[in-house]
Formats: C-alpha cells, sequence, structure tokens
C-alpha cells in the first residue's frame, strides 16, 4: 500500500517554516493579503510531473523531428500563413519567458503552500514552453521555404515597430506587485487569451497546412489549463480578503486593457490578413473566447465575490470590430521594416472582410487595392505614402493611435511638465499614465529612429538577405525576382522616418 | 510543394532554394563553431537593453528598478549573455534526466517494497531518518525558495534558466524525501513521520544548517546566492548530510533507498557545480569574447569575500552536525573523517575556483 495521494500532497507542503535567524523584508512585495492556506489548484509531484512532460515531449519533438520532417510539411503551408509566424513565435515567446520570471516572483512572496505549489510547476512549464516556441522558430529556419525572419527571430522582435509593444504588454508580467502580475498573466493573458492564441491559431494553422504549429501550441496549452488554475486559485484568494478588492479592481482594469491594447489588435491581424484558407473571423473567436467564456463566465462567476467585469470591456469590445484591421493597415504600411513578409488582399479576401465585418470595404478598401498595386517594385511606391502622417504611438501599449478606426481614432495628446510629448490610444492607455507616469518612460520606435533613412534603418537592423540587398520584407509572397524589392528600391523613395509628435503643433497637445 | 496552395505568386523552384537566407538563427553567437540546441531555445530570449533592444524599458518596477537590472548584483560583467551552461541542459533534457533519475528512486522503493528491505532497517537508523532525513527537506525546501529570485533577477536568460533547474532539482529532492518519509511510515515499523519539522527547528544538530539556508534567503544579490551555494554551502553542509551521513551509513544500516535519492542528489550538485565555475571562470577573465575588459580583480576580491564571510558559518554547520555521526548505528567515529572529506573537497572546489577557504577557520 502506498500513501494516499491526497496524503503525499499534503505531506510536500509540510516543510516550510518561518525564519528565526535572518529576515528579508520581501524582495516583492504586495499590497494584497492572501490567506495562509486555501485550496490546492496544481495537485502534482515533481515525480509525476517530469514523467507527464517527458511523454508530452516525446510525442510533440518527435513529430517535428520525424514524420513532419520526413513530409516536408514546411513547405506545404501557405505562404501567406507561414510568414505571420515569424513575428507570433517571437513575440510569444517573450511572453512565456516573462511569465517564468513572474512565477519566480510569486514564489518569492506568496506564503500560501497551495498557491506556491502552483506556481512552482507552473515555472517549469514556462521553460518548457520558452525553449519549444524558439525550437520551433529554429525548426522553420531549417524547414521553411522562406526562413528570413525566422532565422532572425529574437533579434528582430526587438526593433520592430509591432515586436516592441510585444515587449511592453509582457513587461506587465514582471515588472509589478506579484499579485498585479498574475492579473496580468494567469487571469488575463492566460485565461483569456491563449485559447484565441494557442487553439484559434491551431485551427487556422492546420487549415493552411501547417501541422507543425499545432503539435506545439496543443502541447503547450495542455499546461495553460493547469496555469488558467492557478490564476483562479489565485483571484479565489485575493477575493476572500474583502480590504483586496478596491486594489484589486483597478488592477484587474488596468491588466485587462494591457492585455487586449496589443493582443486583440496584434492577433485579429494575424487571423484575418494572413490566413489564405479562413475558419473564421477574428471577431468570432473573440466573441466565444474571450466575451463569452471569459467574461461572461469566468468573471461573471466572480461578481457575488465584487469583482466587477473590466472597467473598459465595452470599449474594447467596440475596438475589436475594427482594431485588428487597423493595425494590421498600419503594419502593412510598415512592410519594410518588417523581417517578415505582408502579402496583399485579394478579391477573395475583400468579400470575406466584407461578410464577416460589414462595411470594412469602405474604411479600408482603398487602401489595400492601393497596397496592391504598389506590390510591384517598378512602380516605386511605398504603401506609407498613402497615409497623410503616420500615426503616433501610444506611450503605454506602444501600439499606433489608430484604434479602433483611423478615421475614429480616439488618441489623446498631452505634453508633461518636463516638455516631452505623449500620445495615448485610449483614454485607458491615458488613465495607465497618470497612475504613474515615472514608470512609463520607454521610448517609442518613431523617437528611437526619428531622422533615420529608411534604407540606413533596413540595413543596420539586419533586414537585408544574405545576397545583401533583397529585403526580409516584402508587400507580397511573390517569389519571381523581378517582384522582389531591393534596398536600391528603397533608396530610390528617399524616405526618412520621422517621429509625427514632432510635427504636431504645440496647442494639439494638453497638459496631461 | 503541393498544388493546393493559393497564395499568389509562389513558384515553387524558386521557393525551395532557401530564399537568399541563412538557414539557422543568425543572432546568436555560439560559443563554439556551431549553435547548439541548447543555445537555439534559450539565447536571448530574454530582453536586453545591451543586446538587441533599445530606448528604454516600458514599464519600471515600483522601485524604479528596470525590468532587468545590473544593481541586482555586485558583480560587473560587459555581457551577461556570453554565459553557457557547461551542461547544456535545456527543458527536455532535463526532464528526461529528471524523469530517469525519479523512475531510478522510484523503482528502488518499489523492490524495497516488494522484497521486505523496508523492515530490514535497523531500527536506530530509522530513528535518525526521521528526523535529519526530513530536517534534510526542510533544508531543500529553503533552497528552493532562494532560488526564486535568481531566477527573476539573473542578468541573462542562460543563468536564469540554469537556476529555475537548480531550484527545481532541490524541489525534487525535498518531494522524494518527502516521498519516502510516507513510504517508511507504511512499512517500516517504527517509523513515525513527520518529526523533522522539530529537528529542523529545534535540534542544535540542525541549527547550522538552518543558520545558512536562512541566510541564503535573505539575501539581495542574486550572484551571491549562486556563487555562495555552490562553492561554499552545498560542498560543505549538503554533501556532509546528504552523501557523507545518508548516503554511506543507509546502506550499513539495511537502507537501499536513500543511497538512490542521494545519488541521483550528487548528480544535481556536480552538475550546479559545474555551472558555477563556469561562472566564476567568466567573472574573473581579463576580457569576455569580444575583447572588453572585465573587471576581474574586482569581481575576484567581491568574491573572496563572500567566500571569507560564508565559510565559518558553513563550517559552524558542518561541526553543528557531527554529533549525529556519533548517534548513528555503524557512524561512531566516522564524523570527523566525513568532516575532512568535505573539507577538503571544498577547498580543491574553491582552488579550481581560484578562491582559498579562509585562514584558520578550516582547522
Amino acid at each position: 500500500m502506498t500513501a494516499s495521494v491526497t496524503a503525499q500532497h499534503e505531506k510536500i507542503k509540510a516543510f516550510d517554516w518561518e525564519p528565526s535567524y535572518f529576515h528579508r523584508d520581501a524582495l516583492y512585495p504586495t499590497k494584497y493579503k492572501i490567506p495562509p492556506r486555501t485550496k490546492d489548484p496544481f495537485r502534482t509531484l515533481v515525480r509525476e510531473y517530469v514523467g507527464m512532460e517527458e511523454e508530452k515531449d516525446d510525442r510533440q519533438y518527435g513529430a517535428l523531428e520525424d514524420a513532419l520532417s520526413r513530409m516536408n510539411n514546411s513547405a506545404q503551408v501557405e505562404p501567406r500563413f507561414m510568414e505571420v509566424l515569424k513575428p507570433v513565435l517571437a513575440f510569444v515567446d517573450f511572453g512565456e519567458y516573462a511569465a517564468m520570471k513572474c512565477t519566480a516572483m510569486l514564489i518569492d512572496t506568496v506564503q500560501n503552500p497551495e498557491l506556491r505549489q502552483g506556481f512552482l510547476a507552473q515555472m517549469i512549464d514556462e521553460v518548457r514552453h520558452t525553449n519549444q516556441e524558439a525550437y520551433l522558430m529554429r525548426y522553420f529556419a531549417k524547414h521553411a521555404p522562406d526562413p528570413a525572419g525566422f532565422n532572425s527571430g529574437f533579434m528582430m522582435r526587438a526593433n520592430d515597430p509591432i515586436g516592441r509593444p510585444g515587449r511592453a504588454v509582457f513587461e506587465a508580467f514582471m515588472n509589478d506587485d506579484p499579485i498585479t502580475n498574475s492579473l496580468n498573466l494567469q487571469v488575463v493573458a492566460e485565461t483569456a487569451y491563449t485559447n484565441p492564441l494557442f487553439v484559434a491559431l491551431t485551427e487556422v494553422a492546420a487549415a493552411n497546412g501547417d501541422q507543425a504549429t499545432p503539435s506545439v501550441f496543443l502541447s503547450v496549452q495542455s499546461d495553460e489549463a493547469r496555469h488558467m488554475a492557478n490564476g483562479y486559485a489565485t483571484l479565489a484568494a485575493v477575493l476572500s480578503e474583502p480590504e483586496n478588492l478596491p486594489m484589486l479592481q483597478e488592477d484587474f482594469d488596468t491588466a485587462f486593457w494591457r492585455q487586449h491594447a496589443f493582443i486583440d489588435n496584434f492577433l485579429g491581424g494575424v487571423n484575418d490578413y494572413f490566413s489564405k484558407v479562413r475558419v473564421k473571423s477574428y471577431k468570432e473567436f473573440w466573441q466565444q473566447w474571450v466575451c463569452e467564456d471569459w467574461a461572461g463566465s469566468y468573471i461573471e462567476r466572480l461578481e457575488p465575490f465584487g469583482l466587477q467585469v473590466p472597467r473598459w470591456i465595452h470599449d474594447a469590445k467596440r475596438h475589436v470590430e475594427w482594431g485588428g484591421h487597423s493595425a494590421a493597415m498600419v503594419s502593412a504600411a510598415l512592410w519594410p521594416v518588417h523581417a517578415w513578409r505582408s502579402d496583399y488582399m485579394t478579391e477573395e479576401d475583400f468579400a470575406f472582410f466584407e461578410d464577416k465585418y460589414p462595411g470594412w470595404e469602405g474604411y479600408y478598401g482603398d487602401f489595400w487595392k492601393a497596397y496592391r498595386e504598389m506590390a510591384d517594385p517598378r512602380k516605386g511606391h511605398l504603401a506609407l505614402e498613402l497615409f497623410p502622417a503616420m500615426p503616433p504611438i501610444c506611450r503605454v501599449c506602444q501600439m499606433p493611435c489608430v484604434f479602433p478606426r483611423p478615421d475614429t481614432n480616439e488618441v489623446r495628446l498631452s505634453i508633461d511638465t518636463a516638455g516631452q510629448r505623449h500620445a495615448f490610444c485610449s483614454e485607458a492607455c491615458q488613465h495607465i499614465f497618470r497612475q504613474a507616469p515615472e514608470r512609463h518612460c520607454g521610448m517609442t520606435w518613431w523617437e528611437v529612429n526619428d531622422g533615420v533613412e529608411l534604407s540606413r534603418y533596413i540595413e543596420d537592423g539586419g533586414l537585408l538577405r544574405s545576397d545583401g540587398r533583397t529585403l526580409m520584407g516584402q508587400p507580397h509572397v511573390h517569389t519571381d525576382e523581378r517582384w522582389l524589392w531591393t534596398i536600391d528600391d528603397i533608396r530610390r523613395t528617399g524616405i526618412v522616418i520621422q517621429d509625427p509628435l514632432k510635427t504636431l503643433p504645440a496647442e494639439a497637445f494638453t497638459e496631461i | 510543394m503541393t498544388t493546393e496552395l493559393t497564395s499568389e505568386g509562389v513558384v515553387s523552384e524558386v521557393v525551395g532554394e532557401g530564399f537568399y537566407s541563412d538557414r539557422d538563427l543568425t543572432y546568436i553567437r555560439p560559443q563554439k563553431r556551431r549553435l547548439t540546441e541548447y543555445e537555439a531555445v534559450i539565447c536571448n530570449a530574454q530582453p536586453d537593453m545591451d543586446q538587441f533592444d533599445s530606448g528604454g524599458w516600458y514599464l519600471l518596477r515600483p522601485d524604479g528598478l528596470g525590468c532587468q537590472d545590473a544593481r541586482t548584483t555586485a558583480l560587473v560583467h560587459p555581457n551577461w549573455f556570453e554565459y553557457r551552461d557547461p551542461s547544456g541542459l535545456w527543458q527536455r533534457p532535463y526532464i528526461n534526466l529528471q524523469a530517469q533519475q525519479e523512475r531510478s528512486i522510484a523503482g528502488a522503493t518499489a523492490s524495497a517494497k516488494a522484497n521486505g528491505a523496508f523492515c530490514d532497517i535497523a531500527p536506530g537508523w530509522l530513528q535518525l531518518v526521521a528526523r535529519y532525513y526530513e530536517a534534510l527537506a526542510s533544508f531543500e525546501w529553503g533552497m528552493f525558495k532562494a532560488h526564486a529570485f535568481v531566477t527573476r533577477e539573473a542578468l541573462s536568460d542562460t543563468l536564469s534558466m540554469a537556476s529555475t533547474f537548480s531550484a527545481m532539482d532541490r524541489l525534487r529532492h525535498q518531494q522524494d524525501i518527502a516521498l519516502y518519509s510516507l513510504e517508511l511510515h507504511e512499512h517500516s515499523p517504527g517509523y513515525t513521520e513527520g518529526a523533522g519539522m522539530d529537528a529542523w527547528l529545534n535540534d542544535p544538530a540542525c541549527q547550522g544548517a538552518r543558520r545558512l539556508v536562512e541566510r541564503l534567503l535573505s539575501l539581495h544579490d542574486w550572484g551571491e546566492m549562486v556563487l555562495m551555494t555552490n562553492l561554499v554551502v552545498e560542498p560543505l553542509i549538503a554533501s556532509l548530510i546528504g552523501s557523507e551521513f545518508f548516503r554511506r551509513l543507509a546502506g550499513l544500516n539495511g537502507d537501499s533507498v536513500i543511497p538512490v535519492i542521494e545519488m541521483t542528489v550528487e548528480a544535481d550538485r556536480r552538475r550546479n557545480r559545474a555551472a558555477t565555475q563556469e561562472l566564476v571562470k567568466m567573472l574573473t577573465a581579463d576580457t569576455d569574447r569580444t575583447g572588453r575588459p572585465v573587471p576581474a580583480v574586482q569581481n575576484r576580491e567581491l568574491i573572496q569575500g563572500w567566500v571569507d564571510s560564508w565559510y565559518p558559518d558553513a563550517l559552524a554547520a558542518v561541526d553543528g552536525f557531527l554529533p549525529v555521526f556519533d548517534a548513528a548505528p555503524a557512524g561512531s567515529g566516522v564524523g570527523e573523517q566525513a568532516r575532512q572529506r568535505v573539507l577538503s573537497t571544498t577547498e580543491g572546489i574553491l582552488e579550481l575556483a581560484g578562491f582559498q577557504a579562509p585562514a584558520g577557520v578550516t582547522s
């Protein structure tokens, strides 16, 4: 006979003690009161865990190394879709890595043994995901028809104007009160958004011929279910202390908006503009996973305990209608600075958009028609020229201030007492900034690169292919050489990167 | 290329050629000639303003620290991202390694249950296991917790990952002890689980070890935590209790499982020590790989100062535990030999790293 599972789980938690020889105040203090004991969200022993993960790893890496490589699966993926895996894998990988750091902080701070057991297993899960996604990125560098961008992944994400907001959102997993970090990571990102990411994108990947990504993402998602349980257990523990509620609501509202501001707009573009074979619109995925399952079921069930759905959920819902389109349009206009190719839209795509987002053609159709025309380098024009002025970038989320649509954007322009100009994409981001302006000091992509010639940016940023002249990014997925933009084509445009905030008149700004 | 693809403008003969691009990650400078799998899946996962990122962090911490901040250790290096764990472990091989070690332990335990070996264990030994082996689990739990801030603060991904694995090593050991204690409770007449906490908190033999781990838990410098754990604390006290006492004496007392557990732990300890020696090597080199100067003298003096400060505490912990040897069946008189062995081994470890045990405290 062996001791019961319950006895084993109780036993392993019985070795903690209160230090008496040395004392250190928490390195990562929390303002929240956490009850000393709660339910155990993660009842897995290390012995079981390593066996379970070993088996999952064998299945996943075995599939990649054996069957999918032999079948040359990467060559059978729609090129348009394959391109978007370049940013997705590189950006999401930092989310996993930041999650590892988040759980390390929780382990250090939270004394509750049940919660801590959950955090410690999650910490090693996040190492797993970080490694899996980097492995997949390298796998595609080796096997994809176009390795550019996969091969420069983490360098590319650091410089890219869409990669930088990815860093901004995931820094919120590890740079705050540990419980606030947990709200960002476990309660919002993992519970609301890993389904649209790892499950929905898996469906889209498979529909577009990619079997490698589903192998990895579904394996990742099998761990995420446990992390959601961690989030729920943490939230329930915090809610059980009534005095936590006012600050919890504020942090929760902020966490939701921060995650939404990048993830929804990014994933909207990923899903809707990089699928060739379409499954659903991002709006439909969002409605199902975020609106109904998360806000409508998971969060609403906590209302009796005083937690309200996030303050800006209705703004988010309004923005989701168009946000992905606006982000995709700006991203496409910036195609020369990306390490991935941004395909143009065809009549079939136009029909899909109009069907799923009635009115789309009126708002975005002209841009995409012109974009397609401009795909040919012999025309000599960049889609950047379609904008009278490029939008400023939000100081908080680092996304372009074009939401929900460029023509109905909700940008707020402010100037601080030191004379520095700031743009905010929304009332929510401005509110977040006002809570602690001194913590939001990072420079926008415009500020970092203001005055740099576009061609110089591309050369210095490692955005040329190994022939030394062809751009990694292209406004199409054509492979005929005559369609490929070279650095000479960019030089001829004479475009210089300019921070739009600098050219705006002083009266456009209000004091923050 | 299949004919089903519908993306426009794709010509299979062209796309099959590698499209003018390197077919491996280009942003990592391999330590050796070829990029390893370990480097590929870990390197540059951590953003850094001195690597590729620019413009500052987007969310400073409430205390003003950056997301990753050089002020979290007094050690200085121009490029922490040069660090490579000599074990080359990333998640998959690490999990594979630990799954294998756990199967060894589970197998030894199952065999001992099947062949009745649990009933052969000397009663006097069981009493010591009940108190001190469980107390060792508290030591390991503390060591696990002490790694958490290293994982958070370490200034490169390779260091953070190594810390995470090192933390999990301790957790594995702690749980192995806990589960073994439950097995003994079930199968060895006279054994009562749960006696370890009293020993850990109150028994004079454990107070030196507890003091050490509590001191580690009080640190603010992640570099000090890593270096002192693997150069001083574990070579002295963890080796003395885990290897010299439990692993060596268990077999003599009919306990066939503890040596298996401890041999897996010794393998982890060797791995972590090698990883630390590599870190010391990097910190005390004249230059980094691109020729930038490393403040080797400053780092060396700092680390020697830590050794001078930690060594007496660790030695006191060793001396505090020695009476337990005398209480063990077949242990009488071997404590002093064990002490000499761990001292000698630790001095060798320090010497290899270029440091010395402080004069006057080793005898």
